[in-house]
């Protein structure tokens, strides 16, 4: 029996087969030439034009999208990115990045088979979109970003620090070139977007940001992330573009969407140094958020303020505002360093009458009737309910003793 | 009464010595020694020195030398002969000389690379120049890995940390791809069978890698003592190896002692159990107040020994605390507080699997007591090596089980006490571990088209992967070309990847005790086994296949339980036949759909059968390669016309060679499977097969291929020799399970192929 008989005996007889695709596209042995015809024909069709640099050719097309820039020069992005630079950015500096990959499980065989970028240019957003047709032109494309990336001084991505960075980098390293990304600072979107939506939202992906505050919708054209590895295995199998239109819609809406999303986290930096942007419609959540923001760096004034607006704006019944433990807790721990307790009173009162009734939010009850407003009877009733065998001793001490 | 009256007062015990087959006394030996060689770093010499080093082992003196000449080496040395200075000398050194140069260290076992570590650091820190040594396993924490990618001199790790956690991410290790000097293999001779085929492979991708960062290690191996430690370091690294043979470490008097149980029932040639001779013995040494260790063969064994020896030890005045079990399915800090007591002194006594065997650190101990052979020479040795502090008095006990390879042992002392007969196989180029690493290879880095991988041409295979569409090819080179990582589907040890897990559900939210490889839970986890565990009984309320979860709850009860697999062979294709003097022997692959269908109850103590169940668990499915041998067909009325039966005698014969086989091979008797047909739906003719025990095979069978004249030569004397009468568990089997004339038979067809070699 022949090499080939056997390793496919043994493939089908071992418990996990070989190929992760279908078995059933197995063996479509098409001819090379004409997949090759078929394949100049699809990168003709997805608009990609094939220029020619020193490392061999790269394809690529061009967006320009209606996206205006936030002001110039930027303000400081310190409470929202972990990496901070030294330098004011002028938003013409910042090059956005997004990879499409053969897969998410990282290390070194994962391809970023198609690379976009964008930046703003002249009122508007321009994204090229680098594509691979085989990963034989792969040293070329990460040449050509090299090239590219050295006239801007910040990345901006979308949880691109932990994958498509990384990626970019192993993929350099293979090619033996410099890490194309090298010497630009990175921002990564997902920061902000957890500090700022974090609290409200059921999870942080892209594509519930966009949805949920950008109040864009990706219905048609667009394809699950999860499928996109195999839309380009078939594109070498068959040289057929397939779904590949829809994997660069895909792309380039990620592109247009980490603009967008930039802008918010821009205009909220900008209302932690003007306030709130617009005082008639101020949204509790937003007070919420950039009152953990001055929190975190230390602004109480700030702080206060923000969480003054949003307990006053926020709902008082049902599972929302008031009746959100994690709300109530960030309230309640902020609002006490203003030593307002009547205000205090009235958080942790709208709290328990909204459905909290939790020990913590009880020994909160009782540590601020005991200690700041000197109701015992009070005090005591809370810390029964939380619990606190040594406080309810001392309150009852204590109140014996006033009695008699 | 301490050890040497004890062995005084044993050599003058007739009933004793009537089972001892051998008492040999290895005498003492003084070191041999040479001066630290001039080229060895002062600072290091000075650290060694300071530590009461004053002088080398002539082995060790050799190793630094060969390293020094650029040459790849191993060295076969027995356990505690100071081994690790033989790569620690030449790293340290070379280190110590360009701080950039980087090594790594690869132990078989997570539990022995962390117990290197102690010994390396100790010279590090007395050093005090900036080598940094790590361990990097599944147990190193997401925060250290990056300064251990980067600053790390020195990494410690395992052929599976290797194969999953580094070569795929390669380029996070560019420092110590590009700077790597040396790789140390210790423990060579573990890598044989199907996990030395992958190793070699994970090495294969090692050097691969290496080189595409423009070094190309020199690799240092430490092997136990086998017949060929050379061929197998070179068939494992792909490089030529020199090897350092003279070993300069000084031994104490040991007395090796080949006990043989009496045999109980003649008719059937059963012996006395191995487990209560064992119990025998070692409550003789147990009451000399030697620290003890005793090897069983599997972990129910050293359950039931442990159970027995705790209650010896009350009888002789030994708290139960002093005798524990150590074995596999043991937590890691339980074990870590066992490895302690023994070297502490507070352990007195330890019953242990193989687990024990490797070199992690548990001080020496005086004397050892194996129940059952250990299945090769080489571990014997390695499990006789536990017993001998430096220069002093030790003694070793093997107690053979009926069974024929103990048998074998037992009876040919001259086989084991001689030079190594025992050669370790690995394949690295068995097709189905070969295609599993060529896709982690080429996940790694594309192929070019007419690289070698190792020094096998692979061509073939990448274009067979590429119209799978595992790999692409563009231009010259083969693209992986999957969204999956293949490293994480390849297991680099027999068992399977995921594991059941042992929950005990009499405490409240459940607490694991431990876990297990599916192959095994099948036969010690099913429903209503009884599992014993730190001389524990539970008893398994389910065995949830799908969730991979055993539940279980302590119980006291007078059995055990011992399950049956069944198994079913189909010949799938023959690669290549040879005549033989009778018949025609044939080497091919097979699949095989095995079951486990019942289990029997067996009484303490008594080891009576009492009682049944069914088991209904999945069929587990392999493909493996085979051997067999085709005898003619008109053999069966031959053989009717003698009044022998031509299924007992197969089956008799199978029985047979199926255990003395593995002797020669180096394999577990349990790597290898015999079974008979009258009449195989493939040859048509009575066949007899030998196959490997792991899917695609491991380099067994071809052995037997080659060797099939030598091992009919073994079986056949060793049936004559056989003391039993219709046949045993030794030779063809019990009667009652090959039949009656499965003695005779076995012998009447073995005599043709005597005839044939020229024997009378």
């Amino acid at each position: 029996m022949d090499l080939k008989k056997r390793l496919a005996q043994l493939d089908r007889l071992s418990r996990r087969p070989a190929s992760a695709g279908d078995p059933s596209n197995r063996n479509t042995q098409a001819d090379p030439s004409a997949v090759a015809s078929t394949r100049s024909a699809a990168i003709a069709g997805l608009g990609l034009g094939e220029s020619a640099t020193d490392a061999g050719p790269v394809w690529s097309c061009g967006h320009r999208d209606v996206l205006p820039g936030p002001g110039d020069p930027l303000p400081n992005l310190r409470e929202f990115f972990s990496r901070t630079v030294d330098f004011e950015v002028d938003p013409g500096q910042i090059l956005f990045l997004d990879t499409e990959t053969t897969g998410l499980a990282g290390g070194t065989g994962t391809i970023p088979f198609l690379v976009g970028v964008s930046w703003w240019e002249k009122g508007g957003f321009t994204t090229r979109q680098y594509f691979l047709p085989g990963p034989g032109h792969e040293a070329a494309m990460i040449q050509e970003l090299s090239f590219l990336a050295a006239g801007f001084r910040i990345v901006v991505t979308f949880n691109g620090a932990s994958f498509d960075l990384p990626l970019l980098r192993t993929r350099a390293r293979l090619n033996r070139l410099e890490d194309p990304l090298a010497g630009l600072v990175v921002w990564d979107l997902l920061v902000p977007a957890r500090r700022l939506y974090g609290n409200r939202l059921p999870d942080c992906r892209q594509q519930t940001l966009e949805r949920e505050v950008c109040d864009v919708r990706r219905d048609e054209g667009d394809i699950e992330g999860s499928r996109i590895p195999q839309v380009w295995f078939d594109f070498l199998a068959t040289g057929e573009a397939g779904l590949l239109p829809r994997v660069m819609t895909h792309n380039h809406r990620d592109m247009v969407g980490m603009g967008r999303l930039f802008n918010l986290v821009v205009e909220a930096a900008n209302s932690l140094v003007t306030g709130f942007g617009s005082p008639d419609n101020p949204n509790w959540l937003d007070g919420w958020a950039l009152g953990r923001i001055c929190e975190r760096r230390r602004d109480t004034e700030a702080a206060l303020a923000y969480l003054g607006i949003s307990v006053a704006t926020a709902p008082r019944h049902g599972p929302g505002g008031l009746g959100d433990p994690r709300f109530l807790a960030d309230a309640v721990r902020i609002l006490k360093r203003g030593g307002d307790w009547l205000l205090v009173e009235r958080v942790i009162n709208d709290g328990l009458s909204a459905g909290v009734d939790e020990p913590w939010l009880h020994r909160e009850a009782a540590i601020l009737y005991e200690h700041r407003l000197g109701k015992w009877p009070k005090a005591l009733d809370h810390a029964l309910k939380s619990g606190d065998d040594h406080r309810v001793a001392r309150l009852r001490r204590l109140l014996d003793q006033s009695t008699s | 009464m301490n050890l040497a009256q004890l062995l005084d007062q044993l050599k003058a015990d007739e009933r004793f010595l009537r089972n001892v087959t051998r008492w040999e006394v290895i005498p003492p030996e003084a070191g041999r020694y040479a001066e630290f060689p001039s080229t060895l770093d002062p600072r290091l010499v000075a650290v060694l020195k300071n530590r009461g080093v004053d002088r080398l082992y002539s082995h060790q003196v050799e190793a630094v030398d060969l390293a020094r000449e650029g040459h790849s080496f191993v060295v076969p040395t027995p356990t505690a002969s100071g081994k690790t200075l033989c790569y620690n000398l030449p790293v340290l050194d070379t280190i110590l000389r360009d701080n950039q140069a980087r090594a790594l260290y690869l132990f078989p076992t997570k539990a022995l690379s962390q117990d290197q570590m102690h010994e390396i650091h100790g010279i590090v820190t007395d050093l005090g120049e900036d080598i940094k040594t790590f361990t990097f396993d599944g147990d190193t924490p997401e925060t250290a890995r990056r300064a251990i990618r980067s600053s790390g001199h020195i990494v410690v790790t395992n052929p599976d940390m290797l194969h999953q956690g580094i070569l795929p991410h390669h380029t996070l290790w560019v420092k110590l791809f590009e700077n790597l000097k040396y790789v140390v293999v210790d423990e060579v001779h573990n890598y044989r069978g199907v996990f030395g085929s992958h190793v070699g492979n994970v090495i294969r991708r090692l050097r691969r890698v290496a080189n595409f960062y423009g070094s190309d290690p020199q690799f240092i191996c430490c092997s136990a003592t086998i017949a060929n430690p050379q061929e197998l370091a070179v068939r494992l690294t792909g490089l030529d190896m020199k090897t350092v043979d003279r070993n300069g470490a000084p031994k104490g008097e040991k007395h090796f002692i080949f006990y043989n149980p009496p045999v109980v029932n003649q008719e059937l040639g059963i012996r006395r159990s191995v487990i209560k001779t064992t119990r025998v013995i070692a409550e003789r040494f147990m009451s000399s107040g030697a620290q003890l260790i005793v090897f069983a063969r599997s972990r129910m064994r050293v359950e039931l020994l442990l159970t027995y020896l705790e209650k010896s030890g009350r009888r002789v005045g030994i708290k139960s605390g002093e005798v524990r079990g150590y074995r596999g399915g043991y937590l890691p800090g339980e074990r870590r507080a066992i490895e302690k007591g023994l070297r502490d002194g507070s352990v007195t006594t330890v019953v242990s699997t193989n687990a024990l065997e490797l070199g992690i650190d548990i001080g020496r101990l005086d004397v050892c007591i194996m129940a059952g052979y250990a299945g090769t020479v080489a571990s014997t040795w390695q499990q006789a090596g536990r017993a001998g502090r430096r220069q002093n008095l030790s003694a070793v006990v093997l107690v053979a089980s009926s069974s024929p390879g103990d048998q074998y042992i037992i009876n040919n002392p001259d086989y084991f006490f001689g030079r190594s007969p025992e050669h370790a196989s690995l394949d690295p180029d068995n097709l189905v571990i070969l295609m599993s690493h060529l896709k982690c290879a080429a996940f790694e880095l594309p192929f070019l088209a007419g690289e070698t991988f190792g020094d096998r041409q692979v061509t073939e295979i990448l274009d067979y992967l590429t119209d799978m569409k595992v790999l692409h090819r563009s231009g010259d080179r083969y693209h992986w070309m999957s969204d999956t990582y293949p490293a994480e589907d390849v297991s680099l040890r027999s068992a399977a990847p995921d594991n059941v897990v042992i929950i005990d559900r009499s405490v409240s939210g459940g607490r694991v005790i431990g876990e297990m490889d599916l192959f095994s839970a099948q036969e010690m986890l099913h429903d209503d086994a009884v599992y014993i565990h730190g001389a524990q009984q539970y008893h398994v309320d389910k065995l949830d296949w799908d969730r991979r979860e055993a539940h279980v709850e302590p119980v006291t009860v007078e059995y055990y339980t011992d399950a049956q697999r069944k198994s079913e062979l189909k010949t799938l294709t023959a690669e290549n036949d040879r005549d033989f003097f009778y018949g025609s022997l044939a080497l091919g692959d097979v699949g095989l759909v095995s079951k486990v269908t019942v289990f029997k109850k067996i009484k303490l103590g008594t080891h009576e059968n009492v009682g049944s169940g069914r088991v209904h668990l999945p069929e587990m499915e392999m493909h493996t390669t085979s051997f067999w041998w085709e005898l003619p067909a008109g053999l069966g009325d031959t053989m009717a016309e003698a009044d022998l039966d031509l299924g007992d005698a197969l089956k008799g014969v199978a029985h047979l060679l199926g255990r003395v086989a593995p002797v020669f091979i180096m394999a577990d008797p349990a790597d290898l499977h015999a079974t008979a047909m009258v009449r195989s739906p493939f040859t048509g003719n009575p066949t007899l097969y030998l196959y490997d025990a792991f899917p695609g095979g491991v380099g067994y069978a071809p052995r037997i291929f080659e060797q099939f004249e030598e091992i009919c030569l073994a079986a056949r004397r060793h049936l004559a020799q056989c003391p039993c009468e219709k046949g045993c568990p030794s030779c063809v089997g019990p009667a009652v399970e090959s039949g009656s004339t499965a003695r005779k038979g076995a012998s009447w067809l073995l005599a043709l192929t005597g005839q044939a070699a020229g024997e009378a």
